[in-house]
């Protein structure tokens, strides 16, 4: 992460928190969390409702891991035009999105949730290995309009669940401290 | 009979580096992690020289091909060079053998055999090297997490007889129950002929960790030899500084940092960790020896020649940091067989190396008293009276950051509602500012020395934590649990102390005190703003040579600097792409020197990347 991006995290996670500054960074037991925040304006409304609520699309249908199993990924404009290249066509919001897919250009969603790069969290071996569900970590998203953060993702979460089942704890299971 | 690189290697590790490169002639190679086994981390080459440095140019690039961005990786491992090819370890710890002249791949070991591991991949800061009198086994040995591979130097296949098929399981026969908990092998394994010997550990908490005992094996077999008890056993030396029901449950205590080996004496020295859990020590009332201690101990045996205990009773996290240096202290006309240990608080002890006294003396300091219930801290705390600290000790609030009005303020305010001010600050409920913090002071760059100049070079930086305790809930392993544990930073990334933030001291070892200290280090963008240069936190050590220089990276600034070793000029800086965050090596083989580091980026704002970057003249 750059620096001005790092500065703005934490200046975000700051005023929404009403905290002091410096204890955003890396406390062991971290402030709490005033959740859940306001959905971010996205390039173009989605309703996780609508797709896996009403149409019963599971959420890897659009969001795969990288290659590595890491990070999730948002959906390649070409995955959503599979279904919209014939499906609401007349929707400016759709012919939005069918202009990305002409142009090559990635949709620039904003991302709700990231882990710090220091973290090594696999969403593969939670989700496969441990049997975590989507929504333990990112709420009911199939009942939401606009996604927003409304579940904790600081360490203390982390820790919380490595108890609950029965995961280790030690700092080097999630990062390394070199 | 020996042939010529066991002859260099065997003058070398008697401390006698520079006769052993004029005896051998002009090629001489790194072949332990700090230079030669005493870790001096002194070349005894003059080809690159403080007339030349200006030249050096960027001989080769190795990209290791396995780092990652997010999660990011890091590379914190200094090669080590053998008969004419750099062993070192990737971001992911794969190990690799590459021809030290042009960088060219020659094999990579994968511990995981192609498997992506969904863990961080832990650190290693070298691999070691050994073989056989006759030269007929060569073999590299590779730490990773808590397994230790055997491979064969030439192939990188695991050697069958050793061990499991080639491995060691380090959390086996360890005299501990390892049930639950995690161990590390973080540092090279140390070997004396036929012996090898290792450390390593868990964490120090807040939960139950492993202690660190220290063991020896068969180096062909992997078969246990001895192991020292770095908490001791009911009738060892040293049980009675511990509470009588504690000796089988509490951890730490553990040489993370690496050791060392005086081979004329048959000696291992050993530094170790503070103990478990590492900032409330209420369950082990007492000194805790061997924790935060120097050891000597018996190569053959594991006997205990003499220790030095630097912290008693840490709650401060102020673990050794470093391997201990065996060097040469030319003093009032006197050559010494000396060992430095430099030390997270920035101090720099040094001892005479057959007795463990002091060289420059040590007062013991009063320290204040904890107010946290059941905790029983030590009343003195050992302070050497020379060198001078290499950072400030103290965090007075004159002290605070004055770099723009809001940084003051904002740190002005946690000081006050802080307990702040003095080194060896107690934790509290109220949360404490540690000033040094727990990643020094000084790390595991340790230090280098010039044994014709007399002079030991420290890198260190200025780095604050604020730690807070509170009353643990049921069923937590401790009676208080840290409810805070974070770096004192301004809401830039700063440190909340004035500048300087980052140094490299030359120390005259006759007088003991600095013969000189420079800023290391600058944020280009402060620099911008009119605010003379800060210096920057460093990861990784300082090497030196026969050539007048003291290499080394580890800055933020992403910057490879040769110093002259006189008087701490800047003769040389190189712009690194990611951050070297090693300490670097340096080898002659056919006639050429070479300074090589990796550039590992993945702290800071440094991204990861996978290179080991080679410079020579031309």
């Amino acid at each position: 992460m750059s620096r001005n991006r790092l500065i703005l995290l934490v200046v975000l996670l700051s005023a929404a928190s009403g905290v002091a500054v410096w204890a955003q960074r890396g406390g062991y037991v971290a402030p709490e969390e005033r959740l859940p925040l306001p959905p971010p304006e996205q390039p173009i409304p989605y309703s996780h409702k609508k797709h896996v609520g009403e149409l019963g699309l599971a959420c890897t249908a659009c969001h795969q891991t990288d290659d590595e199993g890491f990070q999730m990924q948002f959906p390649a404009t070409e995955t959503c035009m599979g279904c919209h290249s014939a499906i609401k066509i007349d929707s400016p919001h759709i012919q939005k999105l069918a202009e990305f897919a002409k142009s090559g250009e990635a949709v620039p969603w904003v991302q709700i949730y990231k882990a710090s790069d220091f973290v090594w969290f696999a969403h593969d071996s939670h989700t496969q290995d441990v049997g975590v569900s989507c929504a333990d970590c990112h709420g009911p998203v199939a009942e939401r309009e606009q996604m927003f953060k409304e579940k904790s993702t600081n360490m203390v979460a982390c820790m919380n669940c490595h108890t609950t089942h029965n995961a280790p704890n030690d700092c080097d299971f999630c990062h390394d401290p070199g | 009979m020996l042939n010529r690189r066991q002859f260099v290697s065997s003058l070398t590790a008697a401390g006698l580096a520079p006769y052993a490169a004029r005896a051998a002639g002009e090629d001489w190679e790194w072949q332990h992690y700090g230079g030669d086994a005493g870790a001096s981390r002194f070349a005894p080459l003059n080809q690159i020289n403080q007339s030349n440095v200006k030249d050096l140019k960027v001989a080769w690039v190795h990209n290791c091909g396995d780092h990652s961005i997010r999660p990011q990786t890091t590379i914190e491992t200094t090669p080590i060079c053998i008969d004419g090819v750099l062993y070192l370890q990737t971001p992911r710890l794969k190990t690799q053998a590459i021809n030290a002249a042009t960088g060219e791949l020659l094999w990579t070991f994968d511990p995981a055999g192609g498997r992506m591991s969904r863990r961080p991949p832990g650190q290693s800061r070298a691999v070691a090297y050994w073989e056989s009198e006759d030269g007929e086994q060569k073999r590299i040995f590779a730490p990773v997490r808590d397994m230790l591979y055997s491979l064969d130097a030439k192939t990188g296949q695991l050697d069958p007889n050793f061990a499991e098929n080639g491995v060691l399981d380090l959390k086996t026969n360890f005299d501990h129950e390892m049930a639950g908990l995690t161990f590390k092998l973080t540092s090279p394994v140390v070997i004396y002929k036929d012996i090898m010997m290792l450390g390593g550990g868990g964490g120090e908490g807040p939960h139950r960790a492993a202690p660190g005992h220290i063991r020896a094996y068969n180096v062909r077999t992997g078969e246990r030899l001895w192991i020292f008890h770095t908490v001791p056993r009911p009738g060892d030396y040293g049980f009675e500084t511990w509470p009588d029901d504690v000796w089988d449950k509490v951890g730490g205590t553990n040489n993370w940092a690496g050791m060392s080996l005086d081979s004329e004496r048959g000696w291992l020295f050993a530094s170790t960790g503070s103990p478990a859990f590492d900032y409330w020590g209420g369950d082990r009332k007492g000194q805790n020896l061997f924790g935060n201690c120097v050891l000597a101990l018996d190569c053959e045996t594991g006997k205990r020649h003499w220790h030095y205990q630097i912290v008693h009773h840490d709650v401060w996290d102020y673990d050794l940091p470093a391997q201990p240096a065996l060097i040469k202290v030319r003093r009032n006309g006197r050559t010494i067989d000396a060992v430095a240990q430099v030390t997270k608080q920035g101090f720099v002890f040094v001892f005479d190396r057959d007795t463990g006294q002091p060289i420059y003396g040590v007062r013991e300091m009063e320290t204040p008293r904890s107010k946290v219930p059941g905790e029983e801290l030590w009343p003195t705390q050992p302070v050497p009276l020379k060198p001078p600290p290499v950072n400030r000790i103290n965090f007075s609030r004159d002290q605070m950051s004055d770099i723009d009005e809001e940084t003051h303020r904002e740190m002005l305010e946690l000081w006050d509602n802080s307990d702040a001010g003095m080194i060896y600050e107690p934790p509290s409920t109220r949360g404490s500012i540690v000033h040094p913090g727990f990643r020094g002071g000084i790390l595991w760059g340790g230090c280098s020395s010039d044994p014709d100049r007399n002079l030991l070079f420290v890198s260190s930086s200025e780095f604050t934590n604020r730690i807070t305790l509170s009353p643990a809930d049921a069923g937590e392993p401790f009676e208080w649990k840290l409810s805070e544990r974070w770096k004192v930073e301004d809401k830039n990334g700063y440190p909340p102390i004035k500048p300087p933030w980052g140094y490299v001291t030359g120390i005259d070892l006759d007088s003991g005190d600095f013969r000189w200290r420079v800023i290391n280090g600058e944020y280009p963008e402060l620099t911008a703003r009119g605010i003379p240069k800060t210096g920057t936190r460093s990861h990784g050590g300082s090497i030196a040579t026969a050539g007048g220089l003291v290499f080394m990276a580890g800055t933020f600034d992403r910057k490879m600097r040769a110093f002259d070793s006189d008087n701490g000029d800047v003769l040389w800086e190189h712009q690194l792409e990611a951050g070297g965050f090693a300490t670097p090596c340096t080898y002659q083989v056919d006639g050429k020197q070479y300074v090589v580091i990796a550039a590992g980026g993945g702290k800071g704002d440094s991204p990861s990347d996978d290179a080991y970057v080679a410079f020579s003249l031309g």
